[in-house]
């Protein structure tokens, strides 16, 4: 009986492995496991043996039936392979063929590089401000220490709004800096003040690679009891490392400003994403602010200090990039301003 | 500034090299322009100090001379030459041949490699030089005559090379736009390696007759000349200055003129101390009258010019009328010329406001008035004076008049200054002792005295620094003695102020990463434009957009279609006027890109400028504009052809996409009719968010784009203009919750195709079907708009994928069709709309 089982099973499994597709293995299933199928023509063999046999037989046909249930998933699951992988290599692309294009467009480098400076400002606490760009000659120069035919004046040309009394420190400019918003700030708020004031600037000054009479400045100004020249040092060196590269140096140098005292101008180096090291960039002024400008500003300089800079932002941007021209910066071609994201 | 290093070292030593010089100067905020080799271009090698040994004619040349020159080897060599100046014993700058020399009969400065040469039958051997050969000035008459004293055979390099430092000094350094000032601060700069600075003899002869026998001076306005001081010189004989003299001039960046001249320049270069000498003969009533100038005065400088004075001018007058310009500039009248035998020097200390009032008013810049306006020395006009004269005994063969002029009403004592150690320390944040500030003051010839506090040093100003009044001032002066880079970095460790958000500043930000997001490049453009460009802009200032239902709105608001800000002193016209929109930069940006790039997609955030009624400063509102030409993909193997080309329903897919990011739920867009001529009057939309007209989203005119120069038809420039102010207002106000739950229950797709007139706007039909379906009809998208058969004429047909979806339960079929029936009852009652079949 048990090799007529073993037969039995030989036979199974040899049909099973001539089965080549799925729908043959469909017509196997029906024709050794199916209700009518083989194997449950020999379960009903279990009457026509002795009751002492019946038990035996039954468990030899149930692993039988096991045993072909068993072959019958692997051979299943071999042939679905098989056909997945067939279809999958008539599915073959040329992968170096380009994208699909989608098309997203390109932030101005200058504001990219605005957000930028103040994202590392704002990881510092300081508050981002604004401030008109048409000026008053008092707050643009009168209030910061710059009175009128003072030869500081002579270091900042200047455009004026016509049908104004040029003379007089009402008269209305374009802004030559963001200086006036230390003016503006404090007049608005008392200390402690850590704010930045981005923004446009201009000068009257003809166009070279390193000029424009067009221009971003961001202000800085800082004002609490005991803020010391070391400390303006500190910001401007986490600056240098957050915006540039974590190794850059920054050298402080005496610099003149009316409106700050002592003075002070940033030189700063750093390694280009190419990692070349750049030269010594001339980057801002800065400097504690001048007690009379704090006076102006109705504070009192003796019980508070504080300092201020002026960043010129293309500056940032051209040592950052390693930009030679800033006249590219407003001249708007795509051919430039699709190199930066 | 130039500085001759070795004309420095008359008063410093030079302890270190110039670069390192250089390295600190500018750190010590004297910024260096550069440092330039004298000679700058030639490097005078077979150049040598030779003498004129003997002089004899030239055989077969009446002309030419053979002269024997010593250069310190045994054998004399020969030159033939033509020059006019020698004689025997004359010391000459000798070239020998391989020497490299400019060619001394062009001025082109071309340089030539000096050969052996046969001049008329006669070798050669070599050239006595001329200042133009050498590099030295323009001279090209007759060889550089070199002192007496000069050594035989030294090289020409080591007797008179040089280095010059040029100093571009800020309008705080004043004091050191001289040798002598810059030499302090260098000798202060260099103290360590034991610099120290020493001053000129002050030494004067004066022998003759008293001056106030010949001269008269009067100072009537000493509000404008606090100090005038004079000395007077007879018998000068004017002539060429020495070589010396010159040749240190040369290097500072001045032109020899005569002796009187040059030393007067020379005394200004030394001391910082702007003197002016007039011929006394030509001052009418041997008379000096320092006065503010009377209404029609005139008077020609010495560069020829006729200068109008106004009487808020110094000048300095004769009996009659003026002679000078103070501090500015000297007339002709009184000018030095080879005639002149008694010379007033005139040393005298203006006020800076009113020299550099006049300068700029007469649009004068001198080295004069550049070092008036940033303040002289107050103390410092006689010393500069007794200079010059002794100069003038010495070099020109004058006899100094005993007596002198110093008129000095009101003079000021030398400031006071109480510096602390807390007040360094506050500022600085680094605790120096009394000690070390003291020491470093010092170098820079500061009066100290201690204070009994221990804590506390009173300072006395030298009168050469105007630039330091208070504390803080020195404050600066310890720190850059001490070196910025030695002092200590640290955190800001100071309370953060209260917060104060700024939303505008993160709407503009936010605005930016959408539109970049929607494919368009942000361009950034001067804010200033031309006349042209607003005219075109505004061919019909009154342009008025009209909603078709009625309302009058402004293309521009109102206030914006002021007259222009216009600057006073424009660069150019094409620059001229504050701008008043964005569009006309972009339409710029767009003719120049379209020369070389095909799809262009552009935009710009910024303000825009008008004036602002009875308000001081004008309005800057912020407005978002774009424009957009081309195919709307670029040709690839996806878009063979490059995509259609981008129009209208692009430039407003932008807005849409803009306005529904920024979360705005009632979006709408309205007819509008457009007198200004710049819109295409069928494809041009007021765009309103929750009923605000807040911009058009429109196709530019194509006769409006011929006029910017941008491309005709079928080409199509999409635009937007859109008041940033007004949309981030909107964002600021309560919008309708954004947020609905999502539902539990499936979702049923169902298509609705209708016909309805030609006319109708399919945004009527959408707001029908939105407003029917409610909040059981979760989206219906026009996926269809078809015209021609077999649509009956002056028909079309819209279809529409409708989804339906409740929150409460599984839609049964029924209550699907009674929706859908209602949607399309109302549609035939409102705008006749029957389904299509």
């Amino acid at each position: 009986m048990d090799t007529e089982l073993q037969q039995v099973a030989a036979e199974a499994l040899a049909e099973l492995e001539s089965a080549s597709d799925l729908p043959a293995l469909t017509r196997w299933k029906g024709q050794w496991l199916g209700d009518k199928g083989k194997v449950r023509a020999l379960f009903g063999n279990i009457r026509n043996l002795a009751p002492e046999q019946r038990a035996g037989y039954g468990q030899a046909v149930n692993a039988l039936k096991e045993q072909l249930e068993a072959a019958l998933n692997e051979r299943e699951a071999s042939l679905k392979a098989a056909a997945l992988h067939h279809a999958l290599a008539s599915d073959t692309v040329d992968i170096t063929l380009p994208g699909r294009p989608a098309e997203m467009g390109h932030m101005h480098v200058i504001s990219r590089t605005i957000r930028e400076v103040t994202s590392a400002f704002v990881q510092m606490g300081f508050q981002i401000w604004e401030g008109p760009e048409v000026e008053v000659d008092r707050y643009n120069f009168e209030l910061l220490n710059i009175p009128a035919e003072h030869p500081a004046r002579s270091m900042q040309d200047t455009f004026y709004i016509s049908d104004q009394d040029k003379s007089g420190t009402g008269s209305l400019l374009l802004r030559t800096h963001t200086s006036p918003n230390q003016m503006r700030v404090m007049e608005q708020v008392k200390p402690p003040i850590r704010v930045v004031v981005p923004g446009r600037c201009y000068r009257a000054e003809r166009t070279d690679a390193t000029h424009e009479f067009y221009f971003y400045q961001m202000e800085a100004l800082v004002v609490a009891e005991k803020v010391t020249l070391a400390d303006l040092k500190g910001t401007l060196a986490t600056f240098a490392r957050l915006v540039f590269s974590p190794d850059a140096e920054v050298r402080f140098v005496c610099g003149y400003f009316s409106y700050v005292e002592p003075g002070v101008e940033l030189m700063v180096r750093c390694t280009l994403p190419n990692g070349k090291r750049t030269n010594w960039l001339e980057l801002l002024g800065a400097g504690m602010v001048h007690p009379n400008v704090l006076r102006n500003g109705g504070i009192d300089p003796d019980k508070y200090s504080g300092f201020a800079f002026g960043m010129g932002l293309e500056r940032v941007a051209l040592l950052k990039y390693g930009i030679d021209d800033i006249r590219h910066f407003y001249a708007n071609d795509l051919r430039f301003l699709e190199q930066f994201g | 500034m130039n500085i001759p290093l070795r004309w420095l070292g008359d008063y410093v030593q030079l302890k270190v090299t110039p670069e390192e010089l250089a390295r600190r100067l500018a750190t010590a905020g004297l910024a260096v322009e550069e440092i330039r080799r004298f000679p700058a271009e030639l490097d005078w090698g077979n150049v040598y100090v030779g003498q004129v040994v003997k002089i004899a004619p030239h055989p077969d040349a009446d002309r030419l001379i053979l002269a024997t020159v010593d250069y310190g080897q045994p054998q004399p060599l020969t030159v033939v030459t033509g020059a006019p100046n020698l004689h025997e014993g004359a010391k000459v700058p000798f070239a020998m041949s391989g020497a490299k020399l400019y060619n001394g009969h062009s001025e082109a400065h071309e340089i030539a490699v000096l050969k052996p040469t046969k001049m008329r039958g006669i070798l050669s051997e070599g050239m006595v030089c001329s200042a133009l050969e050498l590099g030295i000035s323009d001279e090209h008459e007759g060889i550089l005559l070199l002192p007496d004293d000069a050594p035989i055979g030294t090289p020409l390099l080591d007797y008179m090379g040089d280095y010059v430092i040029d100093l571009e000094l800020t309008p705080n350094l004043g004091r050191a736009l001289s040798i002598i000032g810059a030499g302090r601060e260098i000798a202060a700069l260099t103290w360590e390696e034991g610099a120290r600075i020493s001053y000129p003899e002050d030494a004067l002869h004066a022998t003759g007759p008293d001056m106030a026998a010949d001269v008269k001076v009067t100072l009537e306005d000493s509000d404008l000349a606090p100090r005038y001081s004079g000395l007077l010189v007879r018998g000068v004989q004017v002539g060429p200055s020495p070589v010396w003299m010159q040749e240190r001039l040369v290097k500072a960046g001045m032109r020899p003129i005569n002796n009187v001249v040059d030393i007067s320049n020379y005394v200004m270069l030394e001391w910082g101390q702007p003197l002016h000498t007039f011929d006394l003969q030509k001052c009418v009533g041997k008379q000096i009258i320092v006065r503010r100038a009377r209404p029609g005065e005139t008077i020609e400088g010495i560069d020829h010019t006729i200068y109008k004075l106004d009487e808020q001018m110094l000048a300095i007058c004769d009996a009659e009328k003026p002679v000078g310009i103070a501090g500015v500039m000297g007339g002709a009248i009184s000018e030095i010329d080879e005639s002149s035998h008694d010379i007033f020097i005139e040393s005298a200390h203006f006020t800076p406001l009113s020299v550099r009032r006049t300068a700029r008013r007469l649009g004068l810049h001198t080295e004069a008035s550049h070092r008036f306006e940033r303040t002289v020395d107050p103390e410092g006009t006689m010393r500069a004076a007794r200079r010059c004269a002794e100069l003038l005994r010495e070099i020109a063969g004058g006899d100094v008049a005993t007596g002198s002029v110093d008129i000095y009403p009101n003079p000021q004592p030398l400031k006071q200054i109480t510096l602390t150690t807390h007040e360094v320390a506050r500022l600085v944040g680094m605790q120096f002792s009394l000690a070390t500030i003291m020491e470093l003051l010092s170098r820079l010839e500061f009066g100290l005295s201690a204070q009994a506090d221990g804590s506390s040093v009173l300072v006395t100003v030298p009168s050469y620094r105007n630039d330091v009044n208070i504390p803080a001032d020195l404050v600066e002066e310890v720190a850059r003695m001490y070196g910025y880079d030695n002092l200590p970095t640290s955190t800001l460790d100071t309370p953060l102020p209260p917060e104060h958000p700024n939303r505008s500043w993160e709407f503009e930000e936010r605005v930016r990463d959408i539109v970049t997001g929607l494919g368009m490049d942000e361009v950034v453009n001067y804010s200033l434009q031309s006349r042209r460009d607003i005219d075109l802009l505004w061919q019909q200032p009154d342009a008025v957009l009209r909603e078709a239902g009625g309302v009058g709105r402004t293309w521009f608001p109102a206030d914006h279609r002021r007259e222009p800000l216009r600057l006073f002193n424009p660069l150019s016209s094409e620059r001229e006027y504050l701008r008043v929109s964005l569009l006309p930069g972009l339409f710029h940006n767009l003719a120049d890109n379209l020369r070389h790039s095909e799809r262009v997609a552009l935009f710009e955030i910024a303000h825009v400028f008008y004036s602002n009624g009875d308000e001081k400063l004008p309005a800057e509102p912020s407005r978002l504009s774009g424009v957009l030409c081309g195919p709307r993909a670029p040709r690839s193997r996806y878009y063979p052809n490059g995509g259609d080309a981008l129009d209208y329903f692009d430039a407003k897919g932008i807005v849409e996409g803009l306005l529904t990011h920024l979360e705005f739920s009632v979006i709408d867009f309205s007819h509008v009719q457009d007198a200004s001529g710049l819109l295409h009057p069928g494809r041009s939309a007021a765009v309103l968010v929750g009923g605000l007209m807040v911009g058009v989203v429109a196709e530019l005119h194509p006769a409006a784009a011929e006029k910017w120069g941008l491309p005709d038809p079928p080409a199509r420039i999409a635009l937007f203009d859109l008041d940033a102010d007004a949309l981030f207002t909107l964002t600021q106000q309560a919008q309708e919750q954004k947020y609905r739950p999502i539902s539990k229950f499936p979702t049923v797709r169902q298509d609705l195709a209708l016909i309805v007139d030609e006319s109708v706007a399919a945004g009527k039909v959408q707001r029908l079907i939105e407003q029917t379906g409610g909040k059981n009809l979760a989206a219906a998208t026009l996926f269809d708009v078809y015209t021609g058969a077999p649509i009956p004429p002056g028909k079309k047909s819209l279809a529409y994928s409708l989804t339906f979806q409740s929150y409460k339960s599984t839609f049964s079929e029924e209550e699907i069709s009674n929706l859908r029936s209602r949607i399309v009852a109302r549609l035939g009652k409102e705008v006749g709309a029957v389904l299509r079949g």
